[in-house]
């Protein structure tokens, strides 16, 4: 078996007698020549190491072989034009090619079909078979992002001959698709006093200034005109008053995280969508760790990416360590936490009245958020007729 | 296996050392220290070391020459024998 250095770098072989192998190996064990010899009673050698052989005239140059390897596949191919030439235009191809748009991939719509999406696209000559350098992506995000109320985001993304779309469509555009089937009523999904009441459909069962329990219902589902009862799914927009407490809480002996190394994992080459694996170690990971990717692109001073991508993989272990916090941190760190505690409860809320406590505790310190908002307290409860 | 080859490969060139390893093909043999190779053939290896002699017999028996001073032979090896003395 051939060593993959000398496959890469070009190796020789020798034939020799079997009576002189020992002899002939000896000598270059005595050279410090790196070969390898196999039973057929041939000798491998670097290509770089070949002028050393013939100075120690351990054989004569009619027993070694033409260039091997890879090294060897170049030099034999180097006066061939043929080859070469073919080699050059398959490369020209690959790169004029890499110019064209040769696919359209859309993600995010629901609603909006791909079709005219990709004829909206069109206006702005993003279309397949176009070149990729005329296509002013920020300029076609805005236009359409102004002329189409029912996306409400948009990404273009150029990336070899490949557009990727990114959209996000409007929470109306969705809700409107939404059908609602059955019958239903509206409930509390709060303790809270009513603030505002708007039946769209129903009958509505509380008005402003009443206070309702988590459950009660709010909107029914029973529409009587006359002597006739119908159901129907209720809908509408209940607004209630609610009194909440949120409370956050730190321990005094803080377990830290911190990094401790950071090895290379791999190396990755792409190449439009080829991926080759130059390394990869494996080792065992006795602690918790992150693999972290390095992306580097390479591109021409115009601003064009090459498509050409080297991903370096790492490995960063970490470890834990308890830390005792002092005073401040230990305030700053609670009210941190109550921040985004809070900041997550009211995200759909309108906050009328906040009050926060704090105390030190035996383990730590404890802050307490008193919050009263408004927010949407209506919730659909679906119901049966037999 | 990596680990071990390097090893050998990293330790002084005077020192003898060998270590072998089970693979798929018989057993990988890696000895350092070696001054020549006296007898070749695809069912014995000698290998002359500093104050001794080295057999190896089997079958089917390659060889690689490091730069160090160190060797490793792979195949189906079924005998080692240690000989006293260069001769």
């Amino acid at each position: 078996m051939v060593r993959i250095d000398f496959l890469i770098f070009g190796y020789r072989k020798i034939t020799l007698s079997p009576e002189d192998l020992s002899e002939v190996t000896s000598n270059l064990l005595r050279a410090k020549i790196p070969s390898s010899i196999t039973n057929d009673g041939k000798i491998t050698v670097r290509e770089r190491d070949i002028p050393r052989v013939i100075a120690l005239g351990i054989t004569r140059e009619e027993n070694i072989s033409k260039p091997l390897g890879l090294l060897g596949a170049i030099k034999q191919i180097h006066h061939k034009r043929a080859v070469v030439s073919a080699l050059v235009l398959s490369m020209l191809l690959v790169i004029v090619s890499s110019l064209l748009v040769w696919d359209i991939r859309i993600e995010g719509n629901e609603s909006i079909p791909s079709v005219s999406i990709e004829e909206e696209l069109t206006k702005y000559g993003i279309k397949k078979g176009m070149f990729v350098a005329k296509i002013d992506e920020s300029r076609a995000e805005v236009e359409i992002l102004e002329e189409n109320s029912e996306i409400s985001w948009i990404n273009i993304n150029k990336r070899g001959g490949v557009i990727y779309v990114k959209l996000a469509e409007s929470e109306a555009t969705k809700e409107e698709k939404v059908e609602k089937k059955g019958y239903s009523n509206v409930i509390a999904t709060y303790d809270c006093v009513i603030e505002e009441i708007t039946v769209k459909r129903g009958t509505a069962q509380v008005k402003k200034g009443d206070v309702v329990k988590k459950g009660d219902l709010l909107i029914s589902g029973i529409v009587s005109s006359g002597e006739s009862i119908d159901f129907c799914y209720a809908e509408g927009i209940v607004k209630g008053r609610v009194r909440e407490q949120i409370v956050a809480e730190s321990d005094r002996n803080y377990e830290k995280i911190s990094e401790k190394s950071e090895k290379s994992a791999y190396l990755d080459i792409y190449f439009f969508n080829f991926r080759i694996n130059i390394f990869k170690i494996y080792r065992k990971l006795q602690n918790k760790c992150d693999i972290i990717e390095e992306i580097k692109t390479f591109s021409f001073p115009n601003g064009k990416k090459l498509p050409l991508l080297l991903v370096f993989g790492k490995e960063k272990t970490y470890e834990k360590k308890t830390v005792e916090l002092s005073d401040e941190e230990l305030v700053r760190m609670t009210s941190e936490l109550l921040s985004a505690k809070t900041a997550a409860r009211l995200a759909n809320s309108d906050l009328l009245k906040l009050k926060t406590e704090g105390e030190f505790t035996e383990s730590g310190y404890k802050m307490t958020s008193s919050v009263v908002f408004l927010c949407s307290v209506g919730e659909d409860s679906v119901f049966y007729v037999q | 296996m990596t680990d071990n080859k390097s090893n050998v490969k990293n330790s002084p060139p005077s020192s003898f050392r060998l270590e072998s390893v089970k693979n798929r093909r018989g057993v990988s043999i890696l000895i350092t220290g070696v001054v020549s190779i006296s007898e070749f053939s695809e069912e014995m290896i000698a290998v002359k070391s500093h104050g001794m002699k080295l057999l190896i017999r089997g079958k089917r028996l390659n060889m690689t020459v490091f730069e160090n001073n160190s060797i490793e032979i792979s195949g189906r090896a079924e005998d080692i024998a240690f000989c006293y003395g260069k001769n």
